[in-house]
Formats: structure tokens, sequence, C-alpha cells
């Protein structure tokens, strides 16, 4: 397969959310890039798929998905994998995402990015599936780390240490989540910023950054409030030591208007120009 | 090892299990989310909490079986129609129905309308035989109830009340560009429209169509109104 690349524009970008089709469309904001949320995406036809053709002719995108269920023991589902096929062939998005987890087994779908657990034996099993996923669609994709509320047992290393032998072995991208590092070392107790100083840089082809929320001794990863302080401070972190990637700004839970969206990827772009200063 | 684990965990996630921590919560929450965003009407209707308790016990027996949560909740209805406490709203299966039936039909594929004249291209001797497409996403849903008003006051709990004595309806969903809709269908063109989706061609229409509804007309109104979209 050919080189790694960001070829995504550099800079701070916005997952695309219904409620604002119109805006984007007819305000053209200065913004790099949109990431989609592939699985909005799948449906024969309706006005989703027309607003995202409007929206494509303008941005580059980044699709980013949650139902391929990368770490499921289930067979990869091939159904899936088409519809996701002709959505890649139609809009072209500068990148393909999702997460490395599973999210069904038996047929039975859970709709949550639940661990794995982080064994070699495992690693080399969701790498083989990965491989066929990129077979099938020409292309690399990323692999996005999820928060974690528990650790799935038997694990016999740390999440980055797993995270990249999986990468190395499917020889994929990573989509590193600066608020999922945080939310799962808080509930689990590891330091993220060992988490960053050890993540493989050179695949990590983008970053993304949301808001939490706190439920019972958990944080959970919420994307429905604006980016928190400590998730600032990892940021700034992440740019320093992986170099300035393309960001985005992830909120799909009690969406707000797309002002507070712009100026909450303004507030990002600030620190990444800052990052990009320092070199 | 792998398979059994994760089979194990979520067993233990959609019993609500303690071992599945706080994944029970999210995962239940996303799938009622589902339910709540695919049946509006039937939860401003029952009020938030009632809807609440019922999807709660319908996602705790009924899996999602697609990566698409868009998917969920295809067997709601049914669900709600032997639901021993909805009983007393004996027209909420059906409202249902009605939700269920739009929400397909706002993601089918798009159609574009057919030129009428196209039916009076073709030549006599194969008209018997002329098969119809309907719109993708087309469906019909009837019910002994005037479930279009109550659809209505749903969204609008300011309009008057509706009366359940009103008596039944047949309504057509279908979508006209970006928008989806429902009308109500006069005995005929719900007679029609049954048997366009049972794939009857022309000749069958006008035989089995009851007396005194022309079929061409009928079949020229449906392409008019985009319900039909194209010849086979
Ligand atoms: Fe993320």
């Amino acid at each position: 397969m050919s080189p790694l690349t960001t070829s995504l524009p550099a800079g701070v970008g916005l997952g695309l959310r219904s409620q604002h089709f119109e805006q984007v469309v007819e305000g053209r904001p200065a913004l790099p890039f949109f990431e989609a949320l592939t699985d909005n995406y799948l449906a024969d036809g309706g006005p989703a798929l027309a607003w995202l053709e409007r929206v494509r002719a303008l941005y580059p995108l980044s699709f980013h998905g949650v139902g391929l269920s990368l770490g499921s023991s289930d067979p990869l589902d091939e159904a899936y994998l088409d519809r996701v096929a002709s959505a890649v062939d139609r809009f072209e998005p500068s990148w393909v995402s999702d997460h490395l987890c599973w999210t069904s087994v038996d047929g039975r779908h859970l709709h949550e990015l639940l661990p794995l657990p982080y064994t070699d034996e495992v690693a080399t099993f969701v790498a083989e599936r990965i491989l066929r996923v990129q077979d099938r669609l020409k292309r690399r994709i990323g692999i996005e780390n999820v928060s974690a509320y528990l650790e799935m047992q038997p694990s016999e290393m740390p999440e980055w240490e797993f995270l990249a032998l999986v990468a190395e072995r499917a020889d994929c991208e990573i989509l590193f989540d600066v608020n999922n590092i945080y939310v799962s070392g808080t509930n689990l107790g590891f330091d993220p910023q060992k988490y960053i100083s050890e993540v493989p840089a050179e695949r990590v082809v983008q970053l993304h950054l949301a808001g939490y929320s706190v439920e019972e001794d958990l944080l959970l990863d919420s994307h429905g409030s604006p980016v928190q302080d400590p998730v600032w401070k990892l940021y700034r972190n992440t740019l320093e030591k992986l170099g300035p990637k393309p960001t985005i700004i992830e909120w799909d839970k009690d969406v707000p208007d797309f002002d507070t969206l712009l100026n909450e990827a303004q507030l990002a772009q600030t620190v990444f120009d800052e990052a990009l200063r320092a070199g | 090892m792998l398979a059994e684990l994760q089979r194990q965990f979520a067993d233990e996630i959609l019993r609500g299990g303690v071992k599945a921590g706080i994944y029970s919560k999210t995962v239940l929450g996303a799938l009622i989310g589902a339910l709540e965003d695919s049946f509006e009407a039937c939860r401003a209707t029952v009020g938030a909490e009632f809807f609440g308790a019922m999807a709660g016990r319908y996602v705790r027996s009924t899996p999602s079986r697609s990566p698409s949560l868009d998917d969920y909740g295809d067997t709601f209805a049914d669900f709600i129609a032997d639901f021993e406490p909805a009983q007393q709203l004996p027209y909420l299966a059906d409202l249902a129905r009605l939700e269920w039936a739009r929400h397909r039909c706002s993601t089918a594929a798009d159609s574009q309308p057919m030129d009428p004249a196209r039916l009076a291209e073709v030549p006599e001797a194969l008209r018997d035989s002329l098969s119809f497409k309907l719109a993708p996403g087309l469906a019909l849903v009837a019910s002994d109830y005037p479930i279009d008003g109550i659809w209505e006051l749903a969204r609008n709990p300011s309009l008057p009340n509706v009366d359940l004595d009103d008596g039944g309806v047949s309504l057509l969903v279908h979508r006209n560009g970006a928008t989806t809709l429902h009308v109500r269908l006069q005995p005929p063109e719900h007679q029609l429209i049954e048997l366009l989706l049972e794939d009857v061609p022309f000749g069958g229409l006008c035989e089995r169509l009851d007396e005194p509804s022309p079929a061409p007309a009928l079949i020229a109104r449906a392409i008019r109104l985009g319900w039909i979209t194209g010849l086979a």
C-alpha cells in the first residue's frame, strides 16, 4: 500500500451535523474539512445524502463510522462493508475510519464501542480483519482509540501498546482521540501523558476533541458539551509530541447552534496555530 | 475465547447485570433513544414516562440485529399491540406503524416522477401485461382509528381533540423530494395501491378493481402524484 499520508488539509474542522447542513452550504464557513458520520449516509436515498453531496462539493470530507465492529468475533458484515464501500466511492472522502473495539456478537448489535482484551492474539485477529476491510475499500483506514469504562480481562498489555501493535500489523492509520485517552485514563487509572508519548506518531493522521460528562464515579465520552480544560491541556501536549495533526471537534449530542461549534473549532485552531509556530 | 467472552459480556449488558458496569445503561439508553427518535408521536401521545417504560421493556426483549441503529424498532408496533398497559389506547400500535412507515420512507431511494405520456405509448397488445413500479418507501397504513389526526395532535397539542369515533383511515406514506408525507386514500385508491403492492399488472387491475372505479383514471392519477414512478 502507498506510504502513510496526511492528505487532509491541516487545521481544525468540525463534525458535520444535520442541524447545520444549510448553514454550512449557504454560509461556507472557513474550515479546512468536515467529518461525516459514515453510518448516517448509508441509506438508499433521502435528504441527508443530497445534503452531503452539496457539502462535498465545497469541502474535503473525513468518513468516520461506528459499524464495522472490527474487534468482534462475528464474521465481518459484508453487506455493511459493501454499503460503506459504495458511500466511499460516491463521496471520495480524504479519510475513512472506525474504532478499535467491538460492537456486536452473535448478530446482536449493541451500538456501543466496547473494549477488547488487550492480548497479542486479539491484536493479530483484529489486524487481519482491518486488512480485509482495507482490501475491500482499496485504501488504508484509520482506527480510533475508544473511551473505556472498564478493563476487559484478560489483558496483557496497556492500550497504547495494543493500538500500536494492531496498527503495525494491519499497516493502518490511527485516529487519536484526545478526549478518549483522558476519559479512559481517569476511569482505568493510567497516565494519558504516557499514552501520548507511546503512540506511533507517524501513523496518527487525525485527532478528535470532545466533551465528557461525569456519571457516578466515571467519566463518559458523551460528546454533548464543550471540550473541558484537562483535555485542552492534553491537546497541547499531543500537538507538541505528534506534530500539528488535523483535528475535529465532535459534538453530536445536544447539538448546539452552529456558531457555538465554530467558536469551539476556533479555540482549537488557536492551540493548533501555537503548536505550528512552536514547530 | 474472544467469542465466549463477548457473548457473556453482551448477555450481561442486555440483562443489566453488574459485571457490565455502566455499559448496560449506555447500550439500553442508545436503543431507547433510537425508539424515541423514530416514534416521537407515540411518545408525545403517551408521555415520556410511559414511553420510557414501554421502550425499556422492548429493548430488553429485542436485541438490535443490524449495524445501523436506524433499522432498530421494526417490530415495536407489534410489541405495542401486545403490551398489556397500552390496551386502553387501541390506536397506539397503528400510530407506531404510521411512524415506522414514515421513518423507512424518509431514507428510501430517491425517485423521479414518471411522464404520464409513457403509458399511452405502450402498444395496446402489451398493455394488459404491463406492471407498475411504485415509488421506493411507499407504504399503506390502515387503521380503525383516525391516526392521522392523532399524529397531528401529537405534534401540535393546541389542536382540538381528536374524536376516536370519527372512524378509520387508509393512509399512504410517500416522499415528495426531501419531505415524507402521508395522505388519506379513498377506498378505490387504497384498493389500487394494495393491488400494485402485490405487483398485479394492468389487465388484472382492470378486472379486480371494484366498480365503478375506472382503472386507467386511477392509474393516471397515481402517476401524476408520484406514487407510480415507472413501468416494467
Ligand atoms: Fe472520537
